[in-house]
């Protein structure tokens, strides 16, 4: 029966256990699970049909997404190799970069906390308000970033509710990294939630319960058992939350105040090169913010995989 | 049949000890009640089976004598009171740890303990080899749980719920998602792990033909009440209730009244030994295929029916019958030697006579199964 898989991708679709489990007779895979060795009968759209469709897809990526991306660095290298370092080893290039890697790492730090305790609460319970604890979490997807920017001003500002109790403290958020770290968590407050909630729903309860017979506590049901099994979810939703994180620009423009080489992150840097006409810093910058994107996609995509294939192991039982 | 085999292996005093006594337990989910006032001793030593159909109350038994959940009503009690016990659990779905190895998965219950129970490394890597060698997988430690077989699985998991060296084993329907040759060989295996652990063990499932092969005394369970408590020979053989007598195993039903203390079926009248039914009230006979016997001539008792179809593979032949009198449906098992005998066709007529039948009052119960012949 395991001849069924041959010529499928390898990990996927192998069968994960041996032909014992099947009833005898019955063939190979369930019948829903395609098969990628064959094409499914469903599927036999003209030709022309076919043919239209990839064209389509191949014109929008090509338009969208490579000729911009490409344009990005050509235009960053224009001037030549010597202009593009000079534009990143600038200092005000540089504090904007730590900056961003700092306002990231915070706001993915409080998100990851966050996340962990919404997405096992959403995951693992059922509690009165859990639909609303949902719909609270996806509110920073439909509010636009700028809104979310002028919430804190309307806060944290200095005509705000706390602005002159903070200010006689000397205790400063707004045009401060605590107002952008406060602003780029806002926006990126979902990812980790929502991709750790699905996750700990599939597991279901079983493997807990099972470890609560075995005499665990429930600290060590939730790091040995609910949090492993939900690592490679948890890493998708930390590394979305860092992407969005870095390029944030809306809501920590708000709150910035940009004060150059002080709160100015990678994104608004760029901005402010590209209004004083620098084209060639800025799209140097922009080509560092794009290098990091495509750092993310690709371990977003590494990650996306194993998580897939389950366990980070040979399959030499198969 | 399966003899009824003697309880523990070594069996203690004169008085079997009750391992787990459950005192009038209740239990509630929303409008419907899973368990009615269950009251039941287990014995030391005893492999019980927790028989009955869906939602009949005997998962939510399992998981309140596991402590997974809570009763609304009644008590549970351990021998030796309260005091902290260990209980195997074994889940229908394994439920084992998917990112662990084999290995990891079986020492689980060993390094969850505190430090001054823990076994040391060495003691736990010896250990945990030497339940995955009882259980025949000594090769698998390295393994992940997805690279092996259902069966296999079936088998980590009781490994992992037996290290902790448990009072009590409990087992939800670990042959269920089995298919039917891993499971006849899996259940054996349980047996005889069984009887040289010895270990006081609770499965439920709902195929009669695992309870009555594996368990030492079956609990048939309905609709959150206990319907019969007794050993296999007991539950097969002299069912308490006409629901027991349909779950467990194939049975005609023959409807009628008792008039003279006698079932009138409408054509016939069945002799009943001393039923106590009251005159004219409605009854139904049970009996089993085995007991019907097909022969060509009236005979006082024995019903007139028309034989509707004659499956003729396996041990014996199944004859399907209808009654000429109120085209009731029969199935009668002849032997190969009897069908050579009497040359049964399809359309023929046929005096079917019961040589064994027990009846009960003929309350078309909500439980009733609906697979009755």
């Amino acid at each position: 029966m395991a001849d069924v898989n041959e010529g499928g991708p390898p990990g996927r679709y192998a069968p994960s256990s041996s032909p014992l489990v099947l009833p005898h007779g019955m063939p190979g895979p369930s019948p829903g699970i395609p098969s990628q060795a064959r094409r499914p009968l469903a599927r036999t759209e003209p030709r022309a049909v076919r043919v239209a469709a990839i064209l389509l897809v191949l014109v929008y990526l090509a338009g969208f997404l490579l000729l911009p991306l490409a344009a990005v660095f050509c235009e960053a290298l224009a001037q030549g190799w010597r202009v593009y370092l000079a534009a990143l080893r600038e200092p005000e290039a540089w504090a904007a970069l730590r900056l961003s890697l700092t306002a990231t790492l915070a706001a993915v730090t409080l998100n990851t906390s966050f996340g962990l305790a919404a997405g096992w609460l959403l995951g693992k319970f059922q509690f009165p308000g859990r639909r609303l604890l949902g719909t609270l979490i996806d509110l920073p997807f439909a509010v636009s970033p700028v809104v979310a920017g002028l919430m804190f001003m309307l806060i944290f500002g200095a005509q705000g509710w706390l602005g002159p109790w903070l200010i006689a403290r000397d205790i400063r958020i707004a045009f401060a990294l605590p107002g952008i770290v406060l602003a780029t968590s806002f926006v990126t407050f979902p990812f980790v939630a929502r991709e750790l909630a699905p996750v700990f729903q599939a597991a279901g309860g079983e493997q807990e319960e099972a470890a609560r017979m075995l005499g665990a506590s429930g600290w060590q049901i939730f790091w040995r058992v609910s949090l492993p099994g939900a690592r490679w979810g948890l890493a998708y939703g930390v590394i979305l939350c860092s992407a969005r994180a870095m390029g944030e620009f809306g809501a920590v423009s708000v709150v910035s105040g940009h004060i150059r080489g002080l709160t100015d992150t990678l994104p608004l840097h760029i901005e402010a090169l590209y209004n004083e006409y620098q084209f060639s810093a800025a799209f140097a910058c922009a080509s560092l913010l794009s290098l990091t994107a495509l750092l993310t996609v690709g371990l977003k995509a590494w990650v996306g995989r194993r998580r897939n294939e389950g366990p980070p192991q040979p399959r030499s039982a198969a | 049949m399966t003899p009824t085999a003697p309880l523990s292996p070594a069996a203690p005093a004169a008085t079997p000890v009750a391992s787990i006594q459950l005192e009038h337990i209740r239990k509630q989910f929303g409008a419907f009640t899973a368990l009615d006032g269950i009251s039941l001793a287990i014995p030391d030593g005893q492999l019980v089976a927790l028989l009955g159909p869906s939602g009949s109350g005997k998962t939510t038994l399992l998981r309140i004598l596991a402590g997974l959940e809570t009763p609304d009503g009644g008590s549970v009690h351990f021998r030796g009171g309260g005091a902290p016990r260990r209980v195997g659990f074994v889940f229908q779905h394994y439920a084992l740890f998917k990112h662990m190895t084999v290995f990891e998965n079986v020492a689980f219950g060993l390094s969850v303990r505190p430090r001054r129970e823990r076994l040391s490394r060495a003691g736990i890597r010896a250990k945990v080899q030497a339940i995955l060698d009882t259980v025949q997988l000594g090769w698998a430690g390295p393994r992940m749980p997805d690279q092996l077989s259902g069966g296999q699985r079936q088998r980590v998991a009781l490994a992992r719920a037996l290290v902790i060296e448990p009072e009590v084993l409990l087992l939800d329907e670990p042959f269920g998602a089995l298919d039917t040759r891993v499971r006849a060989d899996l259940r054996r295996w349980l047996r005889q792990l069984h009887d040289q652990t010895g270990i006081t063990s609770v499965f439920v499932t709902h195929d009669q033909e695992e309870a009555l092969e594996v368990a030492d005394r079956i609990v048939v369970l309905n609709q959150g009440r206990i319907e019969q408590d007794g050993s296999p020979e007991e539950v097969y053989e002299r069912p308490a209730s006409a629901f027991v007598y349909q779950f467990l195993g194939q049975v005609n039903r023959v409807r009628g009244h008792m008039r003279d203390g006698q079932l009138d079926t409408g054509g016939t009248s069945l002799a009943v030994a001393g039923a106590g039914l009251r005159e004219g009230s409605a009854a139904a006979a049970f009996l089993r295929p085995h007991d019907l016997q097909v022969g060509l001539d009236p005979v006082p008792g024995a019903l007139p029916a028309l034989i509707r179809r004659i499956h003729l593979a396996g041990p014996y032949a199944r004859v399907h019958l209808e009654t000429l009198h109120d085209a009731t449906e029969l199935e009668a098992h002849v032997t190969q030697e009897e069908m050579g005998r009497l040359q049964l066709q399809a359309g023929q007529v046929v005096h079917a006579l019961p040589r064994r039948l027990e009846v009960f009052p003929d309350a078309p119960a909500a439980g009733d199964p609906d697979y009755v012949i």
